[in-house]
């Protein structure tokens, strides 16, 4: 089987878990319960998705840690988004030069 | 150009910029699995970063049926995401949510989460996802054709670029509310034990993610029937 054909199926199973919830959710009025927890679902999202993978984002776990720590301080700061994203990754950067 | 457009065409490009270096990434390490054709078809029509670099390393040694399951279980989480932008968007037509839908990923559904209710349309959703994704393919292309010129330093370094946009994003709900940082530290912590313990990534998120919200409305639950606090 040619490995477009797996890109293909790969294609409907990625379109499939995507757009179902389209078909259902749409004049739903969900309890108010349940849309207070389908609010805590981002917050729970960005922790899962930042640990542990910044632990194997870069050469080392130390120089991961570092440039998350780096990264919030620029969120305290207000600093734009697009800024804290380069700037990460300078940090890193120059990190990868100390001895 | 309206405002709208501006803001959206912004958003879109912070989350480019955050692919951008993953994408080349991506076209690098495709380069010795896969042609030009399968590996630009792979980043347009299975759109996912994480899911296209198993997929990579899965076509050496596994099957077919295999990676198909794989994938599923690690982008079941877009299940819960695209769950959640759909009833924010429930006032827009079925079309329009499902274009949006086609394009949910973690860093486009947790930017788009933070859009107040005026922003909350069409143009701002499908803006922000589609420029994100225009970012994806292209630069899976020029890292594909171009990844040799590229530092390997500036590469790996650029490894950061979504962690640090993530903690970009966490950090302001950090500062509103105590539940908020108990729901985001017990989705960490929980994450990191579930993969210590062998269950699959792709599942591990999405349990952690679920248990973590469950804890984030048993708090405030708690918190509402001893009165308002704050």
């Amino acid at each position: 089987m040619s490995v477009l054909v797996l890109i293909l199926i790969l294609t409907v199973v990625n379109v499939s878990i995507r757009v179902v919830p389209t078909f259902f959710v749409g004049k739903l009025e969900l309890p108010e319960n349940f849309v207070a927890f389908l609010n805590y679902i981002p917050i729970a999202a960005l922790g899962v998705l930042v640990f542990p993978g910044i632990l194997t984002a870069v050469e080392t776990p130390t120089q991961g840690l570092l440039a998350g720590v780096f990264a919030a301080a620029l969120g305290i700061l207000r600093v734009p988004l697009f800024f804290i994203v380069v700037l990460s990754v300078a940090f890193v950067y120059v990190l990868m030069l100390l001895p | 150009m309206k405002d709208v457009y501006k803001r959206a065409f912004s958003d879109g490009t912070t989350i480019g910029l955050g692919y951008l270096p993953v994408a080349v990434a991506f076209g690098i390490t495709a380069k010795p699995i896969l042609d030009l054709l399968a590996t630009s078809l792979m980043s347009a029509m299975n759109y996912g970063g994480a899911g296209q670099f198993l997929t990579l390393q899965m076509l050496n040694d596994s099957s077919y049926i295999a990676i198909i399951i794989a994938i599923f279980i690690l982008n079941s989480r877009m299940f819960v995401m695209s769950f959640k932008i759909n009833y924010d968007l429930r006032h827009l037509n079925i079309v329009k949510r499902f274009m949006i839908s086609l394009f949910v990923t973690d860093e486009s559904f947790a930017l788009t989460s933070r859009y107040g209710p005026e922003r909350k349309t069409f143009a701002d959703y499908l803006i922000t996802v589609f420029v994100s994704y225009l970012f994806w393919v292209v630069f899976t292309i020029v890292g594909y054709l171009t990844g040799e010129i590229m530092s390997e330093r500036l590469v790996i370094a650029s490894g950061i670029a979504l962690y640090a946009l993530f903690i970009a994003l966490l950090m302001p709900s950090l500062g509103s509310n105590v539940r908020n940082i108990i729901v985001a530290g017990l989705g960490m912590t929980l994450h990191f034990f579930l993969i210590e313990v062998g269950i699959a990534p792709g599942i591990a998120i999405v349990i952690a993610m679920l248990t973590a919200s469950s804890v984030g409305l048993l708090l405030e639950l708690r918190e509402r029937k001893r009165g308002p606090v704050s």
